[in-house]
């Protein structure tokens, strides 16, 4: 099974993983869309993250909301508990680019694959498969930077990513890049026939320890006229000594 | 002498032709008796079935879960199940009453995705409800508030999982998000409904509920009645919901939604017809011996005949001996039926297509039930079927004159 | 049976053979009634069988003729992973495997079964929703050669070729409060795994006896399928229909040997596409057993019985035959010929009327459905049909001819025990 690295920027914010943006010291001018990509994706790569946060899932039947703390270490590890009276000690487990599932009602830790990657996350409009991926965009997607764009009040770069082979899920994507902070402001997934998929909106930011985080994001889907998940992340430390083994399969169980 | 006397007489007289008249008017009789009990034995398993499984007699719902049917919006539940429960025990037409949390599910293996869908079950209530252990093929059933499961035999052999191990389900709550739990597997269950083997398992209610964060809510409540009447079940099931003061809660009887009772009507229809065919065929049995037998006298008749007797009076004695016989033909073949039946309702006619698995053994049995309007309409349609045929040709006889009757 | 040159130069089995027919003749309405007895009893078997197998073989041809077809060919592996409608197992050539066949004038129908996402939105439906459902890309001509989707149009029409377009059945089409006309829209993944979307407009809203089907499937034009899902020519699977009356009857081993060239695909017969209801199959067929029996007894009851009388009947003149030297064994031989022939009549009356019978079952059914006011969520027919089943048919005459022989020869030998004199006393 290849797996789909995709919206990158949702899964790290899901993981609480986006948040920790760095601020770039200078502007930069005369870059590549594979330089501002990269730019991006170095910002959010750090040591280690303990965050507290919220989604909101909203549908036909109305609105709910689940909170979680979410453990991260470099870009492709992160453990995020949900703590929530409903999902409470619901675990979810990210490493060597596998997921696992834990619930307290069972004894065995679900590991996802196949098309189970593809379901909806506590029914919100983001698939698991979202959570996944990481190797870097770059590997995965073509870049060209098509154009300049302010998005809420910001000048971004706006950069085109097409696939480069097909173990993604979706076919093109195009991301609107900070042009000063090197964060993304909003990107736009696409499907196979250029149809928009699925929006994602960053719509709040805080600063904190030099850092620029992501604390308000939205992600629509567009084909269902859904009314959107928000993810809304209230508390960060960053650069904080985890647990030893807080990623291990082992921990998972307890 | 009476015609009667006579009659009763001659069926003695002629013991042999006699016995293979009756022997034939008896296999009839046996046969289509036996047929209406196989039949009503498809028919009460199938009905079985549904109110065991698919709609109860009567159904107690949300009334939102049947419009978004097709959603599976686990979110509309029956609230306050207890209450509605002990409320609809004391309506004078509810028998049995049983609470069911239905578990959408999803089990993984390697990496193969298998669907399956739990039943919650309050187990002292089920026990009451339907014949529980019937669906035992191997271990037992799941001990109320545990962990404890039984598995479809078919979603335990595609899941890989032995008798005393376990199996871990992914499942949608109420709140429509996920959740996962682990079952220990104390038996391997046989249901009626053979699509249920794959897919099925029966776990407590109490497990069920915290699973799925029912609260003291159930999916739906099916409800029997101890006499069949559907229509005052469902009157009575709706006062108890009005009592309760529930609110948006729809009361659904089987006939408007089970598949089971829509498959009944058309096998009514079907089942008649073979019955006819059966009572066509039986009677060209009986009144073809009939037909023979008095043939075969022909030459009595011209006897009896040049003796002074009637044409009239001569049809009456035949009529008469065709009644004794028919009389004692159906009767014997109808209690064959009955004493073959009554043994078969309880060990049931096994096909023996045993399916090999791990100490199990499972075969498709079919229950015979004795109907016993069915029985005595077979029984008074072959002693008149005797005794009409006899007429016919008894007449035509009579009507010869003593001298050719004599001849042939 | 003697050589011995008898009178006119016939054997002396030949006499007896003769008189046997002779006295066919000779008694014509013993004959007549006997024969008769046997010819309802063979034609009624006949026809209840018929019946039976009909009313049995319904859901398997519901099955074939909406699901699986009588066999089909999938990619190695694909059966077992049916159920998440894998893309990358597919049947990579069926354009050749269908000429193949073709030239063998087997009929084959090609599919792309993938699974996506409906959606519909308020204005024209009444409320938002999204359900997860099985798509069928489909073959609009060579679909209609193995399966009848086509003729359960209920609303609006048939699929057209290239059309980006779809059918829902009725069942769904009431719960989404959709009508003929109306856009959906369908995300699904293509054979890569990308994220795909298909507008597409409701042309029809199909109502078939199969109510599984109505609730859970859609079809669109394989066109579309191929080009939306880049199948790149490939199919899921290609769906047969074989001949033989019941799709249970079906052989799928001449489609695999013509076919044992391919690599990664497999022949799947009806039986293994149907492997769920094996039990259900199993019980249908031993309710039809039973049935079966029964009538089985009765109608041999009936054909000994009335034979039995009229060797019975007859004491009298086997007595005198026997007076007048005729030896044991040529009457045993002239009874029973006599009543195999009686028989013979009557197994060949049976099996003519019975043919008629079947027929008129099979061409005609018994339409049921007026006798009857129900409401179903899917079309119901109301009529059963019956099938051929020529094994059945011939047996059943068959043995309908042996047991009169056999039973004749049993009193026959009863009597042959007997003094003469007590035989001629009798009557």
């Amino acid at each position: 099974m290849k797996h789909q690295t995709g919206r990158r920027i949702v899964a790290t914010v899901v993981a609480g993983l986006a948040a920790l943006l760095f601020v770039a010291p200078a502007p930069a001018q005369e870059l590549t869309a594979e330089e501002i990509i990269e730019r991006m994706e170095e910002n959010q790569t750090h040591s280690t993250s303990i965050m507290e946060g919220r989604m909101i899932i909203t549908d036909r039947f109305g609105e709910r909301v689940s909170t979680y703390i979410a453990h991260t270490e470099g870009a492709d590890r992160f453990l995020v508990e949900f703590t929530s009276r409903d999902e409470e000690g619901q675990r979810i487990l990210r490493r060597d680019d596998n997921l696992y599932l834990y619930y307290p009602d069972a004894r065995e830790v679900i590991r996802l694959q196949g098309s189970a990657l593809r379901d909806s996350l506590l029914g919100s409009d983001i698939s698991y498969e979202d959570m996944t991926g990481g190797r870097g965009i770059i590997d995965d997607y073509r870049a060209t930077l098509i154009g300049e764009e302010e998005v809420n009040g910001r000048p971004t770069y706006k950069i085109r990513l097409e696939a480069r082979g097909t173990n993604v899920a979706y076919p093109e994507q195009v991301y609107y890049v900070d042009r000063e902070e090197f964060v993304v402001r909003k990107s736009e997934q696409f499907a196979r026939g250029g149809r928009l998929l699925k929006e994602t909106l960053i719509l709040e930011t805080t600063e904190q320890d030099g850092y620029i985080f992501p604390t308000h994001i939205e992600v629509i889907d567009v084909t269902r006229g859904s009314s959107g998940t928000e993810m809304i992340i209230d508390d960060v430390q960053i650069g904080v000594s985890l647990p030893a083994n807080i990623f291990s399969l082992e921990e998972l169980t307890w | 002498m009476k015609i009667s006397t006579i009659a009763f007489r001659n069926v003695f007289r002629n013991g042999r032709r006699s016995l293979l008249s009756i022997i034939a008017i008896a296999v009839a009789a046996f046969s289509i008796t036996m047929l209406f009990s196989v039949l009503e034995g498809i028919k009460v398993d199938v009905r079985h079935n549904s109110w065991n499984y698919e709609t109860g007699e009567v159904r107690l719902r949300h009334a939102e879960f049947d419009r978004y049917e097709h959603l599976n919006p686990v979110q509309y539940v029956v609230p306050d199940y207890a209450g509605i429960v002990e409320r609809l025990q004391g309506q004078p037409h509810v028998w049995r009453v049983s609470p069911r949390i239905n578990v959408p599910a999803a089990a993984f293996r390697d990496d193969r995705q298998i669907a399956a869908r739990g039943i919650g079950v309050d187990l002292e209530l089920e026990r009451g409800y339907q014949d529980l252990e019937d669906i035992v093929a191997s271990g037992r059933l799941p001990e109320p508030g545990t962990s404890e499961a039984i598995l479809g035999h078919a979603l335990a052999r595609d899941l890989g999982v032995e008798l005393g191990g376990q199996a871990t389900f992914l499942t949608q709550t109420r709140l429509r998000t996920s959740n996962a739990f682990t079952v220990d597997v104390v038996g391997f269950a046989d249901f009626p409904m053979a699509g249920m083997n794959r897919t099925a398992f029966i776990l407590p209610l109490e497990s069920a509920a915290r699973y799925l964060r029912m609260g003291d809510g159930v999916s739906e409540i099916f409800v029997k009645s101890d006499n069949g009447d559907f229509e005052a079940l469902t009157s009575d099931v709706r006062d108890a919901v009005r009592e309760s003061g529930a609110e948006g809660l729809s009361v659904t009887p089987w006939t408007e939604v089970s598949g089971g009772w829509a498959y009944l009507q058309m096998a009514d229809v079907v089942y008649n017809i073979m019955a006819l065919v059966f009572f066509i065929l039986g009677s060209t049995v009986v009144i073809n011996t009939t037909m023979m037998t008095i043939h075969e006298r022909t030459r009595e008749i011209g006897t009896l005949g040049a003796m002074g007797m009637h044409g009239d009076e001569l049809v009456r004695l035949f009529f008469a001996e065709a009644a004794y016989i028919g009389v004692a033909g159906s009767l014997a073949g109808v209690l064959l039926g009955i004493g073959v039946t009554i043994p078969l309702q309880q060990i049931g006619i096994d096909f023996g297509v045993a399916m090999e698995m791990a100490n199990m053994d499972i075969s498709s049995v079919l229950y015979p039930v004795l109907n016993l309007r069915s029985t005595l309409v077979v029984f008074v349609y072959s002693s008149a079927v005797a005794m009409i045929a006899s007429v016919f040709p008894a007449r035509r006889a009579a009507k010869l004159k003593p001298v050719e009757a004599l001849r042939e | 049976m003697s050589a011995r040159p008898y009178r006119n130069g016939r054997t002396r089995g030949g006499f007896f053979l003769a008189l046997a027919m002779k006295n066919l003749a000779r008694h014509r309405r013993r004959t007549v009634i006997t024969a008769g007895a046997i010819a309802v009893g063979v034609a009624v078997f006949i026809w209840m069988f018929s019946i039976l197998q009909g009313f049995e073989a319904e859901n398997d041809r519901n099955m074939s003729r909406y699901e699986t077809g009588d066999a089909a060919i999938m990619g190695s592996g694909y059966w077992d992973e049916r159920d998440t409608f894998p893309l990358d197992m597919p049947v990579e050539d069926p354009e050749a495997i269908l000429s193949l066949l073709e030239a063998e004038e087997i009929a084959a129908a090609p599919r792309i079964a993938f699974r996506g996402d409906l959606i519909v939105r308020y204005d024209p439906f009444p409320e938002d929703g999204s359900l997860q459902r099985a798509f069928y890309g489909i073959d609009i001509e060579r679909d209609s050669r193995v399966f009848a989707l086509s003729e359960a149009i209920e609303a609006g029409r048939f699929l057209e070729p290239g059309n980006e377009e779809v059918i829902i059945g009725r069942w769904l089409a009431d719960q989404l409060g959709a009508e003929v006309g109306y856009p959906v829209t369908v995300t699904t993944r293509t054979r890569d795994g990308f994220y795909q979307i298909m507008d597409l407009e409701i042309v029809g809203i199909f109502n078939t006896s199969n109510p599984f089907i109505n609730r859970h499937k859609a079809y669109l034009p394989i066109a579309v399928a191929d080009e939306y899902l880049e199948m790149r020519g490939a199919v899921t699977a290609v769906y047969l229909s074989l001949p033989g009356m019941l799709p249970a009857d079906a052989d799928p081993g001449p489609v695999r040997e013509l076919l044992s060239e391919f690599d990664g695909i497999e022949v799947l017969g009806f039986y293994r596409l149907n492997e769920d209801f094996a039990e259900v199959m199993e019980m249908e067929n031993a309710g039809t057993a039973i049935i079966l029996i029964l009538l089985g007894i009765i109608a041999v009851v009936g054909i000994s019985n009335t034979m039995l009388m009229s060797v019975l009947e007859r004491e009298n003149e086997i007595g005198m035959m026997r007076a007048l030297g005729v030896r044991d064994g040529e009457i045993r031989w002239m009874f029973t010929f006599e009543a195999a022939g009686i028989g013979l009549i009557g197994a060949i009356v049976g099996l003519i009327l019975g043919a008629l019978l079947v027929w008129h079952a099979v061409a005609v059914g018994i339409d049921y459905g007026v006798l009857m006011e129900i409401e179903m969520d899917f079309r119901f027919d109301g009529v059963l049909y019956g099938v051929w089943h020529f094994t059945s048919m011939i047996a059943a005459a068959v043995f309908a001819v042996l047991i009169a022989g056999v039973v004749a020869l049993v009193p026959t030998r009863r009597m042959l025990r007997r003094r003469i004199t007590d035989s001629l006393r009798h009557s």
